[in-house]
């Protein structure tokens, strides 16, 4: 029997940027760890398509193990450790027989620091996803690098220097790139994990101006330090917070003006409010 | 009593103190790789001509002759070390640097760092006992395979530091695009390591090419033209020996002219291959 993970993946004769549906996400006692120390506890998180969510906290409470639990990045690193469930359209990634790779396909991952890969030009970065996988696009390679470059409004800069190097660009540059990589493989969620922590302030606007745009067509999540970030782009914001053990634990979430301006944990309106973290 | 002003003087003092020192080791390096070059040039020009490059050995007392045989040899064998040794070690060091954790990859690493250190000759004993005495020939298969043996551990080393240094984000990069491990390994973590495999590869090669040690009862060295792998083989480090320490002019000239091509051997296989890669990089 196939897995439901599998048959769900998109038939490659669809022009995959073009698909606008977004897909739900959902965290059922999501527990992770490293060995014996562990950096979750029973997450239960509900991401919902066309919106951003928000995940804050203070540094270690789990916010990065957590985003790379979803695409099963996480069991990447020696010695992690997951368990719990991580529904994708109701079907679990974590579930027997399914295949990691192809769940990563489905759900985008960019990064703090911007990681074009130095051996590719612009172009191939972009391609590298379908390359790399063998896809199909069912259309020109050119027409959906552009499409993409273009989705992250980044083609203008970059249209007379495809065949450079990726890493010739400025960083705000390199983390648009980064982000078209990952739409080109059209993902239906979209993990940025403190996208902009690396950037100057105008590109870190230039980003935030993008996710409301991709917010769209994908269910976003975003990890960020940035409080301000938060408040400006996400719709849902989850606040979490190591316990004594260091397990971080979702302490509150709602909608993200609710939280800001009328939190109902008492930790939550400390750190909101700058009394730590 | 120490004014600022005074304090700033000082590490002014100190600072030009230290950069001299440094100047000072740096030039005492580069003096040292110039005399060397300088004098085997110096020595070799003068015996390096058509007839060098294009005949094989005279008798004593017959002038001309050359070591075309020798060079040639020397190719051959670096060759077949390039292929013994190469493969393996590259292997090796990438199973190193991306599985390599536990017990097996820590005796892999010791075994590969005790082999750096055992002397060349005791490696040409093995092939020796492995290769000539069974077959019952000395022969160039030999001496490239013992030149291999000695290439191994220096690759799988190099190897592994090269690709070990290619930064985690960019696998995670890969991964997280859907890209299966052995793709991101193949595709991404080796040719950004590059460059620094072929370095390795490069001085593993430069340090063979010039061993004469595990050749001496291995490819034994041949006064003829020979292209068979079964048979002996020259070797100009080989020539190179025999000729230095006998007691003809002559010779001793062929012998620096033999070295002023061995040098020029090793630096055209490092610019040549440098050059393949750069033009490699961000290609397609």
């Amino acid at each position: 029997m196939i897995p439901p993970i599998l048959a769900k993946m998109r038939p490659p004769e669809q022009s995959p940027l073009a698909l606008a549906d977004a897909h739900s996400l959902e965290t059922v006692r999501l527990s992770a760890g490293y060995g014996e120390r562990p950096a979750i506890r029973d997450v239960n998180l509900t991401f919902r398509p066309g919106q951003i969510t928000a995940i804050i906290g203070p540094s270690g409470c789990g916010k990065s193990t957590l985003i790379r639990c979803v695409n099963r990045l996480h069991e990447v690193t020696p010695s992690a450790r997951v368990a719990g469930q991580v529904l994708l359209d109701g079907a679990d990634v974590y579930a027997p027989g399914v295949d990691p790779v192809l769940v990563r396909r489905r759900i985008g991952m960019v990064f703090q620091r911007p990681n074009p890969f130095p051996t590719l030009s612009i172009f191939d970065n972009v391609a590298a996803g379908l390359r790399l996988n063998g896809i199909d696009p069912g259309k020109s390679l050119p027409d959906l690098v552009w499409e993409a470059l273009d989705r992250v409004v980044l083609w203008d800069e970059v249209k007379d220097k495809l065949r450079q190097p990726g890493t010739a660009l400025s960083g705000g540059q390199q983390q648009r790139l980064c982000i078209a990589r990952a739409l080109a493989v059209a993902p239906e969620v979209l993990l940025l994990d403190e996208p902009t922590a690396a950037l100057d302030p105008m590109a870190t606007l230039k980003i935030e101006e993008l996710l409301r745009e991709l917010k769209r067509d994908y269910t976003v999540v975003i990890v960020t330090h940035n409080m301000q970030q938060a408040a400006r782009v996400s719709d849902v914001t989850a606040f979490m917070l190591a316990g004594l053990d260091n397990a971080g634990v979702v302490v509150e979430v709602g909608p993200t003006h609710q939280i800001f301006t009328n939190p109902t944990d008492r930790r939550t309106e400390e750190y909101i409010t700058g009394r730590f973290g | 009593m120490r004014t600022p002003l005074s304090i700033a003087w000082h590490r002014k003092v100190a600072n030009w103190l230290l950069l001299g020192l440094c100047l000072a080791a740096l030039g005492a390096a580069v003096a040292v790789l110039l005399a060397v070059l300088g004098y085997v040039i110096v020595q070799g020009a003068g015996g390096l001509n058509l007839d060098f490059l294009t005949n094989t050995p005279r008798p004593v007392g017959d002038s001309g002759g050359g070591m075309a045989n020798a060079i040639v040899g020397t190719l051959i064998l670096v060759g077949i070390a390039v292929v013994v040794g190469l493969p393996v070690g590259i292997g090796a060091g990438i199973y190193l640097a991306e599985y390599g954790r536990g017990r097996l990859a820590t005796v892999v690493r010791f075994v590969a760092d005790v082999l750096t250190g055992v002397p060349s000759i005791t490696i040409g004993l093995f092939a020796y006992a492995l290769l000539v005495v069974p077959l019952k020939s000395f022969s160039a298969f030999a001496g490239g395979f013992a030149l291999g043996v000695i290439m191994l551990p220096v690759v799988t080393r190099t190897t592994e530091e090269s690709v070990r240094l290619v930064p985690a984000s960019l696998r995670e990069a890969a991964l997280a695009l859907g890209v299966p491990r052995w793709k991101v390994i193949a595709r991404i973590a080796l040719p950004t390591a590059l460059s620094g495999i072929v370095t390795g590869a490069l001085l593993a090669v430069a340090r063979v090419a010039g061993e004469t040690a595990p050749l001496l009862f291995t490819a034994f060295g041949n006064q003829f033209w020979s292209w068979s792998l079964r048979q002996p083989i020259a070797a100009l480090p080989l020539q190179i020996f025999v000729y230095a320490i006998s007691p003809y002019d002559d010779w001793h000239r062929q012998a620096w002219a033999g070295s002023l091509v061995l040098v020029g051997l090793v630096l055209l296989l490092s610019i040549g291959m440098r050059l393949v890669v750069r033009r490699q990089r961000y290609g397609g």
